[in-house]
């Protein structure tokens, strides 16, 4: 399946040239600009990125599953389902089974990749409280270092982002980078993160986290 | 298969809790060791 680029005006009126020829053209051309800016190509696609059209999608998907199922000697399929209508994702956490091990912290970290230390990146910190307390943030400790867990007079909370309903972090964005899907997740992305943490400060959960590069992550496996 | 959700989230399923097969009074859970603490921010260098 093939498309052919959007007609220019160079063109109008002419005979049609060869599409992959004018292809090659547009990303010369389009290079060349890169390196009259001086930036590098991969923020000018970023700055000029533009969402796919039923067809490219098509084509790209085509691409794809052939190439898996020649890496890997079978048939692929490659799926493209969008959001389930009337599907709405929560976060959902039993209190009475934690026992505030950190085992969660931890894989979480090492199955996103993320940075170990220097910063250290935690997407999940886990509260130790009082039980004459109750549920009661400030005076909570993410910093807790027992010989063992549970320790008596004691029950902890795992944290993360709670995929707030209204969440605070979207509103607070100054460049949009974090917004709320409509099956109910929040989502962030990176390249438009400036890193202003304003998002850090209006959590009520306090992830302790900010988006930025992994700069002592291990390579993956 | 107990002590977790098996199945799909939005199909078949079957919740199972640990109690299901397990007294949950005899043997009590053992404690068990932490895993390290966070760093504290004044303990990391950029």
């Amino acid at each position: 399946m093939s498309q052919d680029p959007p007609c220019t005006g160079a063109c109008s009126g002419e005979t049609a040239p060869d599409p992959s020829r004018r292809t090659v053209v547009q990303f010369l051309a389009a290079g060349a600009a890169v390196a009259s800016t001086g930036c590098s190509l991969e923020s000018f696609f970023r700055k000029s990125f533009r969402e796919l059209s039923p067809a490219q999608v098509r084509r790209y998907i085509a691409e794809l599953e052939g190439r898996y199922g020649r890496k890997y000697g079978k048939t692929v399929t490659v799926g493209t389902a969008g959001p389930m209508e009337g599907v709405k994702f929560g976060y959902g956490l039993d209190l009475s089974r934690c026992v505030g091990c950190r085992r969660c912290v931890y894989a979480c970290a090492e199955e996103n990749n993320q940075s170990r230390k220097n910063p250290q990146i935690h997407w999940i910190r886990v509260l130790e409280m009082d039980k004459a307390r109750g549920v009661d943030v400030n005076h909570s400790d993410i910093y807790y270092d027992a010989a063992e867990v549970p320790r008596p007079g004691h029950f902890y909370m795992p944290v993360q982002c709670q995929q707030c309903d209204d969440p605070p972090c979207v509103k607070t964005c100054p460049v949009g980078a974090t917004w709320k899907e409509k099956d109910g997740i929040v989502a962030i992305d990176y390249d438009w993160c400036i890193g202003c943490r304003c998002c850090m400060a209006a959590c009520p959960t306090e992830p302790g986290t900010s988006t930025g590069p992994s700069r002592t992550s291990p390579p993956p496996k | 298969m107990h002590g977790k959700r098996v199945g799909q989230w939005n199909g078949e399923r079957t919740y199972l809790l640990c109690v299901h097969c397990h007294n949950p009074h005899s043997p009590r859970f053992k404690p068990i060791k932490p895993l390290p603490p966070p760093q504290r921010p004044s303990e990391m260098k950029r």
